[in-house]
């Protein structure tokens, strides 16, 4: 109980200090990311082709096409952050294309073909990593 | 006689032509130069923002709003000031009547009416999302007042649901300090802040074009469907 306390004492510590520097964290509480799992257990990697890219706000959308567990297509949907923001992690709207390998790792809302974006690795190896929101648990290292 | 009296009024045109020309130089070099895409850099003079002071009222309103309510989900663009409270930048063209302000946020675009241009007022009844903006010149500093805001839920901050009036007043100040741009603004609704909610901010120079926001309102709306609602189910 005392541990729980300190643990509560600690986020609320820090929620503070998030509220008073004036972190963009925040953002997205108007666009709620809430039924996205924040538990790190239930980060979902799917491999498969991208059928779409939706350079867009207040969120971009990417969907994949993967084989699901009784071998059927499934085509996952990855919600992520606003384009202006993604630019300045130097994503561009041509970053993917439709039919590029890749493997997306992301935050599901449970039982669902829904996540909320965390890395996208490329055939090449390149690495596309959006910017920390409110979608992204907070134990989360990409 | 007729020849020195057209050379007189030639001369005459000439020498108010001239002071003309001289009084508008003089008038666009006292104008600050605001003009660029800004980006976001910090609070103003990185002094931390206080929070908004809601009124019971508008806490009351916030605490029994149902989070998929939000216009936001269907790409209603969101008031002044919480389009500058949000993680965005935004463009500023300065033309001799008007200031055109372009935001990153929701592709927002707003016109600052110059004084003593002539510009019409708005009617009784010419309220909207943006409100209507009148501009001056005050030094080196450009002080904008805006009204007629049609009511919103999302008032202040777009990531709450303090609403704002029809009467609230928000009141801009931006100024140059060498690359730096520089804004306080005030904003006053008596019925749902209990003080003045004061967004002071400054920003740095940007060199990249604002990314479109293109917001397409079924994909916006898409994630909401998820959200619990906080009112127990409809039978």
């Amino acid at each position: 109980m005392r541990r729980a306390l300190r643990t509560l004492s600690a986020a609320r510590f820090t929620l503070a200090i998030v509220v008073a520097l004036g972190w963009p964290v925040e953002a997205f509480a108007h666009h709620s990311t809430a039924y996205f799992s924040k538990d790190l257990k239930d980060v979902v990697k799917i491999e498969g082709r991208v059928v779409r890219f939706e350079w867009r706000s207040p969120h971009s959308e990417l969907f994949v096409e993967t084989q699901g567990a009784n071998g059927e297509q499934v085509v996952w949907r990855f919600d992520t952050t606003p384009a202006a923001w993604l630019a300045r992690e130097g994503w561009t709207k041509d970053s993917l294309h439709s039919g590029d390998p890749v493997t997306v790792e992301g935050f599901p809302l449970v039982g669902q073909p829904y996540a909320w974006l965390g890395k996208v690795t490329k055939q090449d190896g390149t690495k596309l990593v959006p910017q920390r929101s409110t979608g992204t648990p907070a134990g989360w290292k990409p | 006689m007729k020849t020195a009296l057209v050379v007189v009024l030639a001369a005459g045109l000439l020498l108010v032509s001239t002071r003309l020309t001289a009084q508008s130089v003089a008038l666009s070099s006292a104008i600050p130069n605001l003009a660029g895409i800004w980006h976001r850099k910090g609070p103003l003079n990185g002094k931390p923002n206080a929070p908004m002071a809601p009124t019971n009222r508008a806490l009351g309103y916030e605490k029994a709003f149902d989070n998929p309510l939000s216009p936001t989900y269907d790409c209603v663009q969101i008031p002044i000031p919480a389009v500058m409270n949000d993680d965005y930048d935004f463009q500023i063209t300065q033309q001799p009547d008007r200031v055109i302000i372009r935001y990153e946020k929701m592709d927002v675009v707003r016109t600052i009416w110059l004084e003593g241009h002539g510009h019409s007022k708005p009617g009784a009844y010419d309220y909207t999302i943006e409100g209507h903006s009148i501009g001056r010149y005050d030094g080196a500093r450009l002080v904008v007042e805006t009204t007629k805001f049609t009511p919103d839920s999302r008032g202040f901050n777009s990531n709450r649901f303090i609403p704002a009036t029809a009467m609230k007043k928000v009141t801009e100040t931006y100024w140059r300090e060498g690359d730096v741009l520089k804004m306080q603004t005030v904003s006053v609704d008596p019925l749902v802040l209990k003080e003045p909610f004061r967004w002071d901010y400054e920003y740095s120079v940007r060199k990249e074009e604002l990314t479109p926001y293109d917001c397409d309102p079924e994909d916006s709306r898409f994630g909401a469907q998820f959200h619990k609602s906080i009112y127990p189910p409809d039978k």
